[in-house]
Formats: C-alpha cells, structure tokens, sequence
C-alpha cells in the first residue's frame, strides 16, 4: 500500500515538474517546437533533392531521432540554467523531491516541445509507406528508450556544469556526435572501416537508429543480431540512468 | 527545542581557504534568526550546508533532529528556501509556480489549489495571478518566490537575501509578510547585508566575517558590546583629532562617525555647530554593532 502510495506521489511530482518547467512554457511559445523540426526537414530537402529517394527512409528515421535528441540534450541546458542561473534547482533541492522524479519531470517538459516535428515524420513514414502497426510500435520503443537513455545523460552532464558560459557549449556538441556522426541518417554500410563500424555503436544513437531503419525495411538485421541490438540498448539505457542516480550531482560536494 | 544545530561546521572549496571555519549556531524554534555579513562572510554557505545542498568538510548539522548528511530526506520534507538571487520563470505566472512546486512536494491537488490562493490572496499577488511573471515587476517576482516558499508552510524556511535588489517598497512589503508568517510560530532563518531587514526582522542576529562567527545573540545583548551608547554623524570641516578626545571616530570621506557617550554629546554638538557641521545623533544601530565587531561597514571591504 505504501509502495503504491509512493508510486503515486512520484508520479504526481514528475506532473508537476512537467507543468511547470514544460507545459506552460510551451502553452505560451509553441514556436520552440519549430526550431527542433527545421533542420531535419531542411535535410529531408537537401538529401532528396541531391540523392533522390533512395536515403528517403534514412532521412526520416533521422529526422525522429535528431529532433528526441535534440529535445533531450537541451535537458543539459535547461536543468543547469535552472540551477546555476534561475537557482529554482536549489527549491527542489530543499523539497522532498528527488533527483530521479526532477530530471525525469525535466525531460517530458522536454520532450514535449519535440512532439509536433516527430509527429511529422511520422506521418511521412505513413504516407511513403513505411509505416504499419509493428514498425510503428517498434519505432515508437526505441524512440522511448532514445529519450531515457539521452536525458539521463543530459542532466547527468548538467550536475557537472558550474559555469554559465558552459550551458550552451555541450549541447550543440553532443547533438552533433549524436545525429550526424553515427548512422542515423546513412546505412552502416557506407562506414567500410570494420573496425570504425564497431566503434560507432559506442555512440548511443547507433543502436536506435539501426532498429528503426529495420523496421521500416530500409536496413537488414538478422534475429541474432535484432535480440542483440535490443537488449543492448535497454542495458545502455538502464546503465546510464543508474549512473544519474548514483552520480548526479543533487547536493553539491 | 533547538530546530537547528551546527557544531564546528567548516567548509572550504579549494582545499586551502575556508569559506566557513568552526561555525557552531543553535536555533529555537519559532524565532526568526538573521545571519549578518558582508559578501563572503559565508553566509550563503551556511544555508546551503544546512538545506542540504552543499556538503561539509567536517563538523555536523542537525535540522529539525536529523543529520544534513545521513538524514537528508527527512531534513528536506520539513524545510523551503528562497535561494540568494533566485528569478521565476519567465513564462510561467504566480499562481503556476506556487501551485505547482506545492504539488511537486507532495500536496494533494485540492490542498495545493486552496494553499495556493490563500498565500497568493495574503501576500497581494491573487489580482497579478495569471500574469506571467516577465511582465511583472522586480518586487512582485520576488515575492512570488517568497510565497513559494511560505506556502510550504515548512517547520523552518531559510531565505537568503531575499529583498536584495529590491527598492524600499519592495522591501518592506516582503518585511511584512515575513514577519507575518513569523509570528505564526515558524522558525526563519534570514541571510542579510541590510542592517535595517536585520534589525526590523529578527529576533536574534548572528554576525558573520570570513566564514567565522563573530558575535550571537538578540539585539540588546549585542548592542550592550559596544562601549558607546551614542552615534552621531558630522558632516562639515571639523577636525577628525579633535573628536577622538570624545570616543572612536571612522572616518566615511563625506562625514565622521562618531561613537561616544552621553555626558559628551552636548559638548560635540556644540563643537560641530561652531565649525558650521551639520550633526545627526542616535542611540547605536546594529550597523555601529557590526562596525565595531568587524571593523568595516558591511558594504565596505577590510
């Protein structure tokens, strides 16, 4: 009764959380969910124009995972400005709430700025036929799995942030190791190095974007390597948002 | 019942300088205690050591009866800060953010909703409630910061610096609603440069320079430490040498400080008028407190 009662509570913090730091803030400027869309359908353009159709389901897999990342990453940003410069993160501090609701309240008001560009690419997958019922679910997994794995990582690196001049510097950065470096938005294949194409699966976003350009037919995996692919993932995931429990920083040193 | 407990607490960030050396405070409940000093004093410090944000280096603090350090769960349910300097969203209005930070604490969403428009109707924000808070004034943003925190109705709020920037109305109406609450039985705990919030707020004042404490007590008994009963302020040519005859002078380029006793006001008055002085006399202030315990005003550096 006390777990469920537990559950509940956290539950209502994440909310509340989310309501403040995203919800309104994105009731009142839904123009941010623009700036997360406008470079993936920029290259959407670019690559169709210069490459045909052919990278078509490439580009859009990307599209969807640059703009969780992007959406994610920018937890970084905004959980260290809401420390170092708002200092709203020291009320939190001093409140009954914790490090794992807080971040997680973060990224869904994250999160939810980037809906509307994912949605979009969504609905292209569905109208150049990519999409059914088991792709759907099945991107929609590593999607999720994508938000949980990278916003532990944001507001993991965020703890560690002191200066003001450094909330915009790792963001981009990251972002640009995370979408552009990995194959999100070309096959594997294209890396001929075979050592170079076992090291891009240290870059988390490899491993989602194999999965989701499998599913909709543009990539072959076998079942050996698709189990391996998945359980991967979910440990990544699950490592890393262990580490945010255990190494981000709530009470300063 | 002592609400707060701090033995020999030191903090230093580097290794080499203490920010808080051997600080040891206790507080009772119900009493509003103002921490005095002048930038890195280590007021700030302090207050987050003892809101469980900042870890010590050695000695130990107990809030409410629970260690900072191997209870900090149960010493945060019990406490709320306003942070030194902290700013609301800009996009979000008054009554979002006490409403929701009540909710993220764990209120029931009926008790937040009431608690919500109790503390925003009592502390004059119920007719700005649904303005977002970029579109308010400086007072008004900090107040909402304030209620925040008030509205916990936590057993001990600590509030750092909380009028700093804010000019005198602002101030006095966050005075208001502080020593409002505070009369209601919860503990306050006030970090300040301004001698007048000090004065005007707290029941007792500890007194803080280079993370030591200096001197800690109520106003009287602090006041009693200075030899002087007498302030007055001399502005105009009179000799500096001459008034040390009648007590202890500083110096403040555009007037002299002097701190004397009765018997010698009359005859310093008389001198300063001689000399065309423009003169100001008063019983001692806790500023002349705090002058006379560190050695400098509080804006001024040693």
């Amino acid at each position: 009764m006390k777990r469920l009662k537990d559950t509940l509570n956290a539950i209502k913090t994440i909310y509340a959380v989310t309501a403040l730091f995203g919800i309104m803030p994105f009731k009142r400027n839904p123009f941010w969910s623009i700036s997360y869309g406008i470079t993936p359908l920029a290259l959407l353009f670019f690559i169709n124009l210069y490459g045909g159709s052919r990278y078509l389901p490439y580009v859009l897999i990307g599209g969807i995972i640059t703009i969780t990342v992007a959406t994610t990453i920018s937890l970084e940003t905004d959980a260290a400005f809401l420390r170092i410069v708002l200092k709203l993160q020291a009320m939190y501090v001093a409140s009954p709430v914790g490090p794992l609701t807080y971040s997680l309240g973060l990224a869904i008001g994250d999160f939810i700025t980037g809906v509307p560009g994912i949605l979009i690419f969504f609905v292209l997958l569905h109208l150049y036929g990519y999409l059914n019922l088991v792709s759907g679910i099945v991107l929609l997994t590593s999607v999720g799995l994508t938000w949980a794995l990278i916003s532990a990582l944001g507001f993991l690196i965020s703890s560690f942030l002191n200066d003001i001049k450094d909330l915009w510097t790792y963001g981009p950065i990251l972002a640009a190791i995370l979408s552009f470096l990995p194959p999100v938005y070309y096959p594997i294949e294209l890396i001929t190095n075979p050592v170079l194409r076992m090291l891009v699966y240290i870059i988390p976003t490899t491993v989602p974007a194999r999965i989701a350009q499998a599913a909709v037919g543009a990539a072959s995996i076998d079942f050996f390597e698709t189990v391996l692919m998945w359980v991967g993932l979910i440990l990544y995931t699950l490592l890393i948002n262990a580490m945010l429990v255990k190494y981000a920083r709530w009470r300063q040193p | 019942m002592n609400v707060l407990e701090a033995y020999k607490v030191s903090k230093t960030y580097d290794g080499k300088n203490w920010a808080l050396l051997d600080f040891t405070l206790t507080i009772k409940r119900g009493e509003l205690l103002s921490l005095l000093g002048r930038n890195g004093a280590g007021k700030t410090t302090f207050i987050n050591i003892a809101t469980t944000q900042l870890r010590q280096t050695r000695g130990t603090v107990r809030v409410l009866g629970y260690d900072v350090i191997k209870e900090a769960k149960s010493v945060r349910r019990l406490i709320a800060i306003v942070p030194q300097e902290a700013r609301p969203l800009s996009l979000a209005t008054p009554w979002e953010h006490v409403y929701y930070y009540l909710l993220a604490r764990g209120l029931s969403i009926n008790e937040a909703r009431e608690r919500t428009a109790r503390y925003l109707r009592e502390m004059d924000l119920w007719e700005c409630r649904n303005v977002i808070s970029s579109k308010l004034s400086g007072g008004l943003r900090q107040r909402i910061l304030v209620a925040m925190a008030i509205a916990t109705e936590a057993e001990m709020i600590f509030l750092d610096e909380p009028t700093i920037g804010l000019d005198p109305i602002g101030k006095m109406n966050v005075w208001r609603y502080i020593g409002q609450y505070a009369k209601k039985g919860c503990t306050f705990v006030l970090t300040t440069q301004d001698m007048e919030e000090a004065e005007i707020l707290s029941d007792r004042v500890a007194v803080m320079d280079r993370g030591i404490l200096i001197a800690y007590g109520d106003l009287q008994s602090l006041k009693s430490r200075v030899k002087s009963k007498i302030r007055m302020e001399i502005k105009g040519n009179v000799s500096e040498e001459k008034l040390r005859e009648y007590g202890s002078v500083i110096n403040l380029t555009d007037k002299l400080l002097l701190y004397t006793d009765e018997k010698f006001a009359d005859e310093v008055a008389k001198l300063a008028m001689t000399n065309n002085c423009q003169v100001t006399i008063s019983p001692i202030r806790l500023e002349d407190v705090f002058i006379s315990l560190v050695g400098v005003g509080p804006h001024e550096e040693a």
